[in-house]
């Protein structure tokens, strides 16, 4: 007798919602920045990413690195959403390798930066306590890298990327 | 001598590493205690964080206090559907009686800046390296039984 585990989308939006805050703090620390300030933010970030995943208003979390002398963006990294969902998938995996390699690549923050998590979504998103509206830094001068998909569960994917200064 | 227990609750994806905490929080604060819950949840980020980087899979977050120790791992993935595979049940004892103390298991690539933020909210959460070893746990009904001089072998040696 076989058994395989079945997953509800629930079970799906929270490995791909806790995973995508893990990726967000192992790429602020080996960037050699402080993950103390989202770590603070973690339940609140954590209540939004996983709402809007489950009704899927969640179109990508973006994590800007910037220089807080003027404001300006330093890199920015992009978690995109991918719905496709299918519970006969059988499938899940987190793929860290990939961002190590690409953060190696990027190389170190500078020791002054700041940074901070936002998230785009669709239009008609419910409304979460603890969120504000904002806007993105901009990234003229900037070019992105896709390193592809780095989080799935079940077919419910998340694809990273970062954009450098040219 | 320590008297150990453990728990092992059903984390990620059957509940969020947040969630996961407060289930934590709940088991040590047995709804009551209100200081050591406020206390507890300060450091949710932090703990969650370290929950996500599945830490207390093979290595207890461990909570002592002026009773017996507790020791509590977390399931995940399959692991963490099954019910049967978990013991989150009450405990028989205040696991935070009298002078407490929380000790979070930890990647050696986290554990700087894990001990920098707990140090700032707590003097009794700290984090060790997950690859630290525990000691043994005592066996509680071996502990438990009373000793007498065998005065035959004493006056006989």
């Amino acid at each position: 007798m076989s058994a395989v585990a079945v997953y509800s989308y629930t079970q799906s939006v929270t490995y791909v919602a806790d995973n995508i805050l893990k990726s967000l703090k192992d790429i602020i620390l080996m960037g050699g920045l402080d993950p103390d300030k989202l770590v603070g933010e973690w339940t609140v970030l954590l209540r939004g990413i996983s709402k809007w995943i489950e009704s899927r208003h969640l179109e990508f979390v973006t994590l800007e690195i910037f220089d807080p002398a003027n404001d300006s963006l330093i890199r920015r990294w992009d978690i995109a959403m991918v719905y496709a969902w299918d519970m006969d998938a059988g499938t899940f995996w987190t793929d860290t390798d990939q961002l190590r390699f690409a953060l190696k690549k990027a190389g170190l923050s500078p020791s002054q930066a700041k940074y901070r998590v936002l998230v785009k979504n669709k239009d008609g998103q419910p409304a979460v306590e603890g969120w504000n509206d904002t806007k993105f830094r901009s990234t003229d001068g900037f070019v992105k890298q896709s390193l592809g998909t780095t989080i799935e569960h079940n077919g419910l994917s998340a694809t990273t990327g970062y954009w450098r200064a040219t | 001598m320590t008297t150990v227990a453990s728990r092992i609750v059903r984390s990620s994806p059957h509940r969020s590493t947040s969630a996961t905490w407060e289930c934590i929080v709940e088991l040590l604060t047995q709804g009551k205690n209100d200081a050591a819950r406020k206390e507890l949840l300060a450091v949710e980020g932090v703990a969650a964080s370290i929950i996500s980087d599945k830490a207390p899979q093979d290595s207890a977050i461990v909570v002592s206090c002026d009773g017996p120790q507790t020791r509590v791992y977390c399931l995940y993935d399959e692991a963490a559907l099954d019910e049967s595979d978990a013991k989150e049940d009450a405990l028989g004892y205040e696991p935070l009686k009298g002078n407490w103390a929380v000790s979070l298991p930890c990647t050696e690539a986290d554990l700087a800046w894990v001990q920098r933020s707990l140090k700032a909210k707590s003097s009794r959460i700290t984090a060790r390296d997950m690859s630290t070893k525990l000691r043994e746990a005592e066996d509680t009904t071996s502990s438990a039984k009373p000793l007498t001089i065998d005065l035959k072998a004493f006056l006989g040696s």
